[in-house]
């Protein structure tokens, strides 16, 4: 860790990176807000699912389940298994982030989402990363999430699901950006290759979100492969 | 505020928080075989690429006919510029502006 003016720029490097992504966060969180009052939760109930949980397509998928009252530990499994890709996404990015105290782990851990991972791992790929560049673009995504959320769960109604603008393309747009700071070589095409096609056969053969585990595994290991020969 | 839907989100919080935590906080700064270097190397571009390319293809699990080709149009300028010039606000602002742009040719 550097000095503070560093790592105040650092934060709002981070935050400023985070943009696009927090803006796609906020639309889709309105529309997180408009179903779980359809689905019988109270505005509070909703913006605490928000500030706790913080998982997009955990939440989503707890919607329908509460419902339909399902048991508790039904809606909390489904949770972790959709939470799993988070696994895998922790051990990468500790081979990137070094030198930092457990207690900002912990804090950076909770700020863990696909979108964060996916900006500091191409941020990592250019220079080294600091923790303030990670809790910048954390603390962009949480505002845009828990905003977006209180707003379509208050104000759903008068409003209506959100038109998305480009919103929604924004933000593969950046993971499309990000993605091309790591092809270099042969191994890294064979990754995108892979990654691609088990993404693909993935959405169409698997449930929920796993084809980002099956992708972020098969994908990784055909690297690793590809890598040797 | 119902207690029992408070007490299910308590626990949706703390699962989702030990995979975020487990690995990241645990396996800091430690050192693995270098089997495994070498497979985490390759782990986000793979993840990139799995969270871009359905993003691409797809709206809720089909495929989005209606928005492919804006899509195609706007996900190859960001990609093309974020190759050449490494930017990453200027590729994904001109990949938007190209896919409004195929957007509102094409419907």
């Amino acid at each position: 860790m550097t000095g503070a003016p560093k790592a105040r720029g650092e934060w709002i490097q981070g935050a400023a990176d985070s943009l696009p992504l927090a803006l796609g966060a906020f639309a889709l969180a309105i529309g997180f807000g408009v179903v779980a009052r359809t689905a019988g939760l109270s505005v509070p109930e909703t913006s605490l699912m928000s500030a706790l949980v913080f998982a997009g397509s955990a939440q989503f998928a707890a919607l329908p389940l509460l419902s339909a009252s399902a048991a508790p530990a039904t809606i909390i499994a489904t949770t972790a298994a959709i939470n799993l890709r988070h696994l895998l996404m922790g051990v990468s990015l500790t081979r990137v982030l070094r030198g930092v105290s457990r207690p900002l782990l912990a804090a950076v851990a909770f700020g863990l989402t696909d979108e964060t991972y996916a900006l500091v791992m191409g941020r990592a790929q250019r220079q080294p990363l600091s923790s303030p560049y990670i809790l910048g673009s954390f603390l962009a995504m949480y505002v845009g999430w828990n905003v977006g959320t209180g707003l379509g769960a208050g104000l759903g109604a008068l409003i209506g699901p959100p038109e998305r603008y480009g919103l929604d393309f924004a933000v593969t747009a950046v993971f499309i950006a990000l993605l091309t700071f790591f092809l270099q070589g042969r191994p890294a095409w064979g990754v995108l290759g892979a990654a691609a096609a088990i993404s693909i056969g993935g959405v169409l053969l698997l449930p929920g979100n796993s084809h980002l585990i099956a992708a972020g595994l098969g994908g990784s290991l055909v690297g690793a492969a590809l890598e040797k020969g | 505020m119902r207690v029992e839907v408070a007490l299910i989100i308590l626990g949706m919080a703390a699962v989702t928080y030990v995979t975020r935590a487990a690995f990241t906080v645990t396996l800091q700064d430690r050192p693995l075989p270098a089997l495994a270097e070498r497979w985490l190397r390759h782990v986000p571009l793979a993840i990139l690429t799995a969270l871009a390319i359905p993003g691409l293809l797809f709206t809720g699990g089909a495929l989005d006919f209606p928005l492919l080709l804006p899509r195609l149009a706007g996900g190859l300028a960001t990609f093309c510029l974020a190759r050449r010039t490494g930017n990453l606000f200027v590729a994904v602002a001109v990949g938007v502006l190209a896919y409004l742009g195929a957007l509102r040719l094409l419907t």
